[in-house]
């Protein structure tokens, strides 16, 4: 995140976290159809930013860290499981263009 | 080898004395189960894995999850010695077991993820570095005697 410089902005931080956030609920509304639904951001990613594979497995740990310590309860061993499938079916698409 | 700060020290040890390490050991172990259905293998003699609610509840589950997070709590007690400490552990895994060191670090991940779900908001991005830090740090121990 280059543009974020060394010192990293809360507000730009919130900013660019909330737009992944909302990419993710667009996977979420097209779980069935995820080639198709992210493939701007598969362009994007894989052409463009040239994101770092690796990362995304980073990432993914990071977001059920998340919603295991928000949610507690209700983060049941099912849930995780689907959220870890979901995210890494998600990962994949996306850096399927990268070659 | 990993060198850890007195504050990243601080902050597994306290969290440590709150974990219950027959429960969390059991959780972790499951989830491990449940999440990563390959992970199955390594327990044959298991008994019930059919259903996440028969992994959970598996007797053997738990007592093998606390064996595992047992052993855990002699990371925490040797933080400046880990490859000394783990190296049995690492033969064993090794040339009886026939793991392959990435099961560790699956193992930490959901580990880590446990203790987010256990501790909530206490679980901050500190804690979580730290924690997140001993766990491939005991991964790379216990892949060390690896041939």
């Amino acid at each position: 995140f280059p543009h974020l410089g060394a010192c990293l902005d809360e507000a730009q931080l919130l900013g660019h976290g909330r737009r992944m956030l909302e990419a993710v609920g667009v996977a979420v509304r097209h779980m069935d159809h995820l080639r198709a639904a992210l493939s701007p951001l598969a362009d994007l990613h894989g052409q463009v930013l040239r994101v770092d594979p690796a990362n995304f497995p980073l990432l993914i740990q990071c977001f059920q860290v998340l919603l295991a310590s928000h949610l507690q309860d209700e983060f049941t061993v099912e849930m995780q499981a689907a959220w870890d499938k979901f995210l890494t079916g998600v990962a994949v698409v996306l850096t399927e263009k990268y070659r | 080898m990993v060198h850890f700060t007195a504050e990243e020290k601080a902050i597994i040890t306290s969290l440590w004395a709150k974990v219950n390490v027959e429960e969390t050991g059991g959780e972790a172990l499951g989830r491990l189960l449940v999440v990563y259905p390959w992970t199955q293998r390594f327990f044959d003699n298991f008994g019930n894995l059919s259903s996440a609610s028969a992994i959970m509840g598996n007797p053997k589950v738990k007592a093998h999850g606390k064996k595992v997070l047992s052993s855990l709590g002699e990371a925490v007690t040797h933080m400046d010695d880990l490859k000394d400490a783990f190296a049995h552990l690492s033969e064993l895994h090794c040339d009886r077991l026939h793991v392959d060191p990435e099961n560790f670090r699956l193992l930490g991940n959901v580990l880590v993820i446990v203790l987010a779900h256990h501790f909530g908001r206490e679980f901050t991005p500190q804690v979580q570095a730290a924690w997140k830090k001993l766990m491939s740090a005991v991964a790379i121990a216990l892949g060390h005697k690896y041939h």
